[in-house]
């Protein structure tokens, strides 16, 4: 939350100095739009803010976007350097340190049909990730092979903003470390392919989340690819990938199938049968590869798990109340 | 004896203007190479290493070894670190807070001033090409003011004692 607020537009950080910090500690998303109101998305709802930071249900009594604040973001999200980001702005995201994800959508320049540049980005929304410790550790008993002292290969299904990112970066690190009273002794080593540094939140290499004591992070590099780079590099036990669903993505996944490697990967989708059928088409296989399916739901406090075995039966269905046991934000 | 003592005196400080004009003259040159190198380094920092202008720049801050020169960039990669301005209103902030102590002339000052108007804004591609464009314009500066070293130093030692002596001569 810190490192969020240092990069947004002095008018912005003056807003939410405003809000109250109970309000803060709410916050999920911010949404910035050009010329227009002011809006931030908690796990309450959704609000617009005035100029004094107050809270109201009418855009017309919000503060309104100024061209210079968007301006003046994109320069502290980019570090006045464009170029540097080219690849980032074309996927429509910026990952800042911290983890958080700025989502930007402007006018977008194409070139032989393919996506080549954005110009005039005028809205972001900027996404607040919070790690929570200890949320993967209901789940760990029913995703463990115990013949083998590892863990099955696992997909992790979702909507949007369900907390996949939040509950893979956990099974990380509790894996990676090991020890953690859930009969894993010692923990395995972790591969991380993370595209979107959302996962390990590296800043120059280096993860600002804690992902564990065994665990490597291969940062910003494209998934396909990237796991093969691990498996030949790093000899991890186990691979973590975020949103799977290329035919690339799956091919690569069956060349770790066949080195011993187990998977844990997440796939948007809210139903087994579905998100099977997506993966079978890529792959006839496919419905055979993963021998443990997590479905994840989230409510407004509580989180839902429901763990299915390979032939999509349900195995245990759990329920977490969701505890924020991260810190109110300061505003500086 | 006091007519001696000023006419010395003067004649010592002329030639001392005019020796440190012909020295600003070679500052000149050499700070024009260093400036190139500079820009080559961005160049490289933009299109290989996709390194942050803030970051590029206190790089060729740290390997320059002209202080006036260093002072500038590191004053601009700061001053782009914090927030606020725009990347162009810091890039000339910086340039006119230390244009003052190089010896470089208004030409060189506007090829730079000029490149600060397109640094960051656009992609590698166009990025190389403003770079490129400064560093090709920065070089014939360099290339005229190497042609005209020569002449115009010694121009100005001449000028200075020449001088001197001249007053001298009117005052006595």
């Amino acid at each position: 939350m810190n490192q969020i607020l240092t990069i947004l537009p002095p008018m912005l950080r003056r807003i939410l100095a405003g809000v109250s910090s109970e309000q803060l500690k709410k916050i999920e998303e911010i949404r910035l739009r050009e010329a227009r109101a002011l809006q931030m998305e908690t796990n309450e709802g959704s609000y617009f803010l005035t100029d004094s930071g107050k809270l109201t249900q009418d855009f017309r009594m919000a503060y309104i976007v100024s061209k210079e604040d968007c301006r003046q973001l994109i320069n502290m999200l980019t570090q006045h350097s464009l170029y540097s980001f080219e690849e980032e702005i074309k996927h429509g995201y910026i990952t800042v340190a911290g983890g958080h994800r700025v989502g930007i959508a402007g006018e977008i320049i194409t070139q032989n049909g393919k996506v080549k540049q954005m110009k005039h980005i005028s809205c972001f929304n900027i996404r607040f990730a919070k790690p929570i410790h200890h949320v993967s550790h209901p789940l760990l008993p029913y995703l463990r092979d115990h013949v083998q002292a590892t863990v099955y290969n696992t997909l992790i299904i979702s909507p949007p903003r369900h907390g996949k990112t939040t509950l893979l970066r956990d099974l990380a690190r509790t894996l990676s470390n090991g020890n953690n009273g859930q009969g894993m002794q010692t923990g395995l080593k972790v591969g991380i392919v993370d595209e979107r540094s959302e996962i390990g939140a590296c800043v120059k290499g280096i993860p600002t989340f804690d992902v564990g004591a065994r665990t490597d992070v291969l940062d910003r590099c494209p998934k396909a690819e990237g796991m093969m780079m691990l498996i030949r590099s790093m000899s991890p036990e186990v691979l973590i990938v975020d949103e799977i669903g290329r035919k690339e993505d799956v091919d690569a996944l069956f060349e770790a199938l066949h080195a011993g490697i187990r998977m844990i990967a997440t796939i948007h989708g809210n139903q087994i049968n579905q998100v099977q059928k997506r993966l079978c088409f890529h792959h006839p296989l496919m419905g055979e590869f993963f021998e443990r399916y997590v479905l994840l739901k989230r409510e407004a406090t509580k989180l839902q798990f429901r763990v299915y075995d390979q032939k999509g039966n349900l195995l245990k269905s759990l329920l977490q109340k969701k505890e924020s046991d991260f810190d109110a934000p300061i505003i500086r | 004896m006091l007519q001696l003592f000023g006419s010395v005196f003067i004649l010592f400080s002329s030639t001392m203007i005019g020796f440190s004009q012909a020295a600003r003259i070679h500052a000149r040159t050499s700070q024009l190479r260093l400036c190139i190198h500079a820009m080559q380094r961005l160049q490289t920092e933009v299109t290989y290493g996709l390194t942050p202008l803030p970051e590029a720049l206190q790089h060729i801050s740290k390997v320059i070894p002209s202080p006036p020169l260093a002072n500038m960039f590191y004053d601009i990669s700061m001053m782009l670190s914090e927030e606020g301005t725009s990347t162009q209103e810091c890039w000339l902030y910086g340039i006119s807070k230390h244009w003052r102590k190089t010896a470089m002339k208004k030409a060189e000052k506007e090829i730079l001033e000029r490149l600060g108007s397109t640094l960051g804004l656009s992609d590698q591609d166009n990025q190389l090409k403003h770079i490129q464009l400064a560093v090709q314009q920065l070089q014939m500066e360099e290339e005229h003011a190497r042609a005209n070293q020569m002449r115009l130093s010694k121009m100005w030692r001449s000028l200075g004692i020449l001088t001197g002596l001249l007053v001298t001569i009117i005052l006595l």
